[in-house]
């Protein structure tokens, strides 16, 4: 990569790391569906089921109450969205609105809500195997491991600089321009091996997630 | 291409791309479900790393079907509705209050019930006021021109909002009762009034009191005159 594009990417990172509190990705998101474009609320569905599935597991055993209630949940954020002024961060705003559909939703089938919240960073960044293991079918535990499996092997194959630049970002949760200081090396080079990375990873998940589909 | 694309699709994940990357990406996934699935398999990607959930439901068709059609909405009552979870205490309460709503309401149609069957007894005590129109209601009920009346409530009459049902029902019992029957029934309620006055174990009632004009009420459909 030459200096114009490493300019052009310094450049670009700079204008995301401008809303710090706020990650980038889901401001831009967030702005575009506010504009019309359902497109964009499509990709933060699709970023962030995982995770509010989770969130709303902990409140309903039941895997298939708890995907119905996620898409509800996900229908009011939608409808909801031309008055999210981005105080907050998508995700925790998200969380909100998950956490008392849940809620509501077993307090009008007469169950109880649970004494103590979750906390929000536990809801973001919890190990969900404790309490969705039990109520999850056999054959999504074995999909889940699976999954777990190939992924873990395709990042032990990774080249080292690959492997290290998707860990920084995946698990510190390092930004570009910090990946960059601590690797040594330009923007674009991050940018470019955590894509060969992810890309690596995906051809060995798709095989399994064909399958499954 | 293909590649710069997708490495856009990857700095998206990182919140790493601009305006027009954006954009970009955005004709492209709307264009290639094959780029959408790459954009949940990098999310995913993520999620196992860090263990959150390694679920592989893609729930987000769902989503985007039932969105269809579905308009954002433009005031923040549904998301302020979300944002307080209904708390169990107030459902008791909701419910309470229902109960004495329903209560209210109930107490209200029976006043009602009396109100109109006062009235109508009004109508009986005075025939000759009846006799004398052909439209009996109009004359114990007439439509001001500052009375708010709703068209198409009551047919020609119309309805007074004022006196409400009251009209409403003596309208509807009398009209179709010709002078002879009317005059029949009068004395038949007279008579039965003044026995439930005589029976023993029931101690005589006033002429205004309420319970013999609830039974006025009833009367038509009781003693078989006129249904």
């Amino acid at each position: 990569m030459n200096n114009s594009q490493n300019a052009a990417v310094q450049q670009r990172t700079d204008a995301g790391n401008q809303m710090t509190d706020q990650p980038a990705s889901d401001q831009q998101l967030v702005s575009r569906v506010q504009k019309g474009d359902r497109r964009a609320f499509d990709l933060l569905v699709v970023k962030y089921q995982h995770r509010i599935l989770a969130l709303v597991g902990r409140f309903i055993a039941d895997h298939a109450e708890a995907q119905d209630v996620t898409q509800e949940a996900f229908i009011k954020a939608y409808r909801a969205l031309p008055s999210f002024r981005g105080d907050s961060q998508f995700y925790t705003w998200m969380y909100r609105i998950a956490v008392n559909t849940a809620k509501n939703h077993l307090i009008s089938r007469g169950r109880k809500t649970p004494t103590q919240d979750i906390d929000l960073d536990d809801a973001a960044f919890f190990a969900d195997e404790a309490n969705m293991k039990d109520v999850d079918t056999p054959d999504g535990l074995l999909q889940r491991d699976q999954l777990r499996e190939v992924v873990f092997a395709a990042i032990e194959e990774l080249p080292e600089e690959l492997r290290r630049a998707v860990t920084l970002r995946e698990l510190e949760g390092m930004s570009y321009e910090e990946i960059a200081e601590a690797m040594n090396c330009p923007i674009g080079t991050v940018r470019s091996r955590i894509f060969r990375a992810r890309e690596a990873i995906e051809k060995k998940m798709r095989p399994l997630l064909s399958a499954t589909a | 291409m293909k590649d710069r694309i997708n490495e856009s699709l990857s700095a998206l994940c990182d919140g790493e791309c601009d305006e027009l990357e954006l954009r970009r990406v955005l004709n492209h996934v709307s264009n290639d479900p094959e780029m959408r699935e790459r954009w949940n398999r990098f999310n995913l990607i993520g999620a196992v790393m860090r263990d959150e959930s390694a679920r592989v439901n893609d729930i987000s068709h769902g989503v985007m079907q039932a969105l269809d059609g579905l308009p954002m909405d433009d005031v923040s009552g549904a998301v302020a509705a979300e944002q307080t979870p209904v708390p169990e205490q107030s459902v008791s309460r909701r419910q309470a209050s229902d109960w004495l709503v329903s209560g209210a309401v109930a107490a209200s149609v029976t006043l009602a019930v009396l109100f109109g069957a006062r009235v109508m007894n009004e109508v009986t005590t005075a025939p000759s006021m009846i006799m004398a129109s052909s439209s009996p209601v109009q004359q114990v009920a007439p439509v001001t021109p500052g009375s708010r009346t709703e068209p198409g409530m009551n047919g020609a009459t119309g309805f007074d909002a004022r006196s409400g049902e009251a009209v409403a029902m003596s309208s509807s019992s009398w009209d179709d009762m010709s002078t002879e029957e009317l005059r029949t029934a009068q004395e038949a309620l007279q008579q039965y009034v003044r026995e439930q006055d005589l029976a023993p174990g029931i101690a005589p009632q006033a002429p205004n009191q309420l319970t013999p004009y609830a039974r006025v009420a009833n009367f038509g459909r009781d003693s078989g005159v006129k249904e």
